[in-house]
């Protein structure tokens, strides 16, 4: 359940990612925390809803539609809705921020379309800055993690994950120790 | 407004557009498919095989739904 649903994965097992060196551990995996999935939840929702309301409108217009031409019609409607049930699941299951031994990895899915892959070296880290900003950020506290680097890509930015000041604290952490104590 | 609805063309058109979107549909759900082996190979666990299995289905049912629908309209 812990990998299924987890938003603050430490020491997952059983998980690899694209690029992963032999000699390569994960140490955590960060996920967007389950609040920011209540848009699409909601309108999964609306959209469960709505097949009763619109038969009830129908009926009180007078309107009748034939069994069959209902049945595959309501059957197109909840496939829809798990569909995209099912594509909300997949982009937040598989958008995650990986910290291993060696690197930061930022996994990015936007819609089914699009897809971005993005790391740098722990030792190219130069600086860490954790943002919580907005009244459900700091009910539920999430926010985001801002992460400069010396690599080709110059910030990552993990987003919406719980705890960010402890995350932050932890990349910091590892690029101290990396670098033997120092800042 | 009435007589739009329950006229013949109109039924026509509407069953017709549905077995459109329908078909429009499955072209949808088998790119999920390939999305979903995307996202395993580039973040591989142990529910990946869940997902795939699921998006299979999925797309079988849309499948069979545009069948039903020619059959049954």
């Amino acid at each position: 359940m812990g990998t299924l649903c987890g938003t603050f994965i430490k020491n997952p097992k059983n998980t690899r990612f694209d690029g992963e060196d032999d000699d390569e551990e994960i140490l955590y995996i960060f996920r967007r925390s389950l609040i920011t999935n209540l848009d699409w939840i909601g309108i999964a929702a609306i959209m469960l809803i709505t097949p009763a309301i619109v038969r009830g409108v129908l009926a009180m217009n007078g309107l009748i539609l034939s069994r069959g031409f209902i049945f595959t019609l309501s059957l197109f409607w909840y496939l829809t809705i798990a569909g995209f049930v099912f594509q909300n699941l997949m982009i937040w299951y598989y958008n995650v921020y990986i910290i291993t031994n060696k690197k930061i990895v930022d996994v990015d899915f936007h819609g089914i379309l699009f897809k971005n892959i993005s790391e740098a070296p722990l030792k190219n880290i130069e600086d860490v800055t954790s943002n919580i900003s907005g009244a459900l950020e700091v009910i539920f506290n999430y926010g985001s993690v801002f992460i400069q680097t010396s690599a080709e890509k110059r910030e990552f930015e993990f987003e919406n994950i719980p705890n960010p000041s402890k995350v932050r604290d932890i990349i910091s952490d590892m690029v101290t120790q990396l670098r033997g104590g120092h800042h | 407004m009435a007589d739009l609805f329950t006229s013949m063309d109109f039924d026509k058109i509407l069953r017709g557009l549905i077995i459109g979107l329908e078909f429009i549909y499955c072209m949808f759900s088998f790119v999920m498919i390939r999305q979903v082996r995307l996202m395993n190979s580039s973040f591989t666990t142990k529910v990946g095989g869940f997902f795939l299995g699921f998006s299979r289905i999925h797309f079988l049912i849309a499948v069979g739904l545009v069948i039903l629908s020619i059959l049954l309209f």
